[in-house]
């Protein structure tokens, strides 16, 4: 009977000592060091490049990234991908890259019936701040293509969260003239669980 | 050579030990991911947009004039969807700025002294969607790989003037894949 009762006792113990799993709370000031990275690149077309070499082009046009145990945070040393954007002009050229708002406005939990697409909401504009370009103006000779990498850093949280996020980063050549310009944007998709 | 057993005076030991090592455990065990799991997945497509007709001049207006006096064509301004996929597209306008010579600008918004803005539709002539001076507005969805496709702008004029200074503005279409949403 008594070795049943420490028995009970340890199972007991264990039990509670399962349900309390501290919260990870990383310090404010630092970032998790290690990180599981899975790139998939974007293949490129060489046939269309090359048959498309005065016009200009981004790609690639939507990345998705999944972040598991978001709430730990992303480091933006590997999170995000490099933007490739073309001068198809005959003239060097600067572009500007801006961080803007996707074009759909979802509203949280919205969607559509059968669910077959995810929904992203908007990125909030308060969390802009997580995306960081390397080179925001970046300078191009003509019919050249340039990488600009596009970090995406997700501070740690104290508590887990999920959510999906769109934003878009607009490209659009400074120098153009008239009063219609025009622009291309690519579309990230954050899916935080 | 003799077997040792592990008889219950043996037990009385290990259980208490085999306690102390789960719950000393449970908390680095609940600590292990330490790091986010990232994956990227990027569509190998290109965006491409590109336009003929770039500009749009309404000469002299009077104050109050709008569409069914300044602009009487539709489809006058263009785009080509010369990527790979289909895209959307969105307009937006930096408000107005007075032009070399001027000193004053108007205000963008509906009608007033000294405010106006600009107006658009797809195609149909009515002129019935505000042209955001911030805030990009869907312009026209789903244009499919190597289509062009075409729209309409207009002036909603201020009620009054205060100067008669020239006014401009940029117009900015922005092409994004399509989105199913």
């Amino acid at each position: 009977m008594r070795w049943l009762i420490i028995s009970l006792l340890a199972i007991v113990l264990v039990l509670v000592g399962c349900g309390q799993q501290p919260a990870y709370n990383p310090p404010a000031d630092t970032q998790p060091t290690a990180n599981n990275y899975t790139d998939i690149p974007s293949t490129t077309d060489e046939d269309w490049e090359a048959n498309h070499q005065n016009i200009n082009w981004i790609s690639p046009g939507k990345v998705t990234i999944t972040v598991i145990n978001a709430h730990l945070g992303t480091p933006a040393s590997n999170t995000g991908y490099s933007l490739r954007i073309h001068n198809g002009g005959d003239y060097a050229t600067t572009f500007r890259i801006t961080v803007t708002a996707p074009n759909t406005q979802q509203l949280p939990g919205y969607g559509d019936f059968p669910c077959t697409n995810p929904v992203y909401e908007p990125l909030p504009p308060e969390h802009y701040s997580w995306i960081h370009i390397t080179n925001p103006t970046p300078f191009l000779l003509a019919k050249e293509t340039k990488e600009v990498w596009i970090g995406f850093n997700i501070p740690a949280r104290d508590k887990p969260w999920s959510n999906r996020y769109e934003v878009q980063t607009r490209v659009q050549e400074a120098g153009q003239a008239g009063p219609v310009v025009t622009a291309t944007a690519t579309r990230w998709q954050l899916d935080l669980q | 050579m003799t077997k040792r057993r592990l008889g219950l005076g043996g037990l009385k030991y290990l259980l208490p030990l085999l306690v102390i090592l789960a719950i000393a455990l449970t908390p680095l065990m609940a600590l292990g991911d330490t790091a986010a799991t990232v994956t990227i997945n990027a569509t190998p497509i290109y965006i491409a947009i590109s336009n003929v007709n770039n500009t749009f001049d309404f000469g002299t207006v009077a104050a109050g004039d709008d569409n069914s006096t300044l602009n009487t064509t539709t489809d006058w301004l263009d785009f080509t969807n010369d990527g790979t996929v289909a895209i959307d597209t969105t307009i937006v306008c930096d408000n107005w700025t007075y032009v070399a010579g001027g000193s004053s600008s108007w205000t963008y918004g509906a009608p007033a002294e000294d405010t106006g803005q600009l107006v658009y539709s797809a195609g149909t002539g009515a002129y019935d969607t505000v042209v955001d001076g911030t805030t990009p507005s869907t312009l026209i969805d789903d244009v499919a790989a190597d289509a062009t496709d075409y729209f309409e702008v207009g002036l909603d004029a201020p009620t009054s003037f205060t100067h008669g200074d020239e006014q401009y503005t940029t117009l900015t279409i922005t092409a994004s894949e399509h989105s199913a949403d």
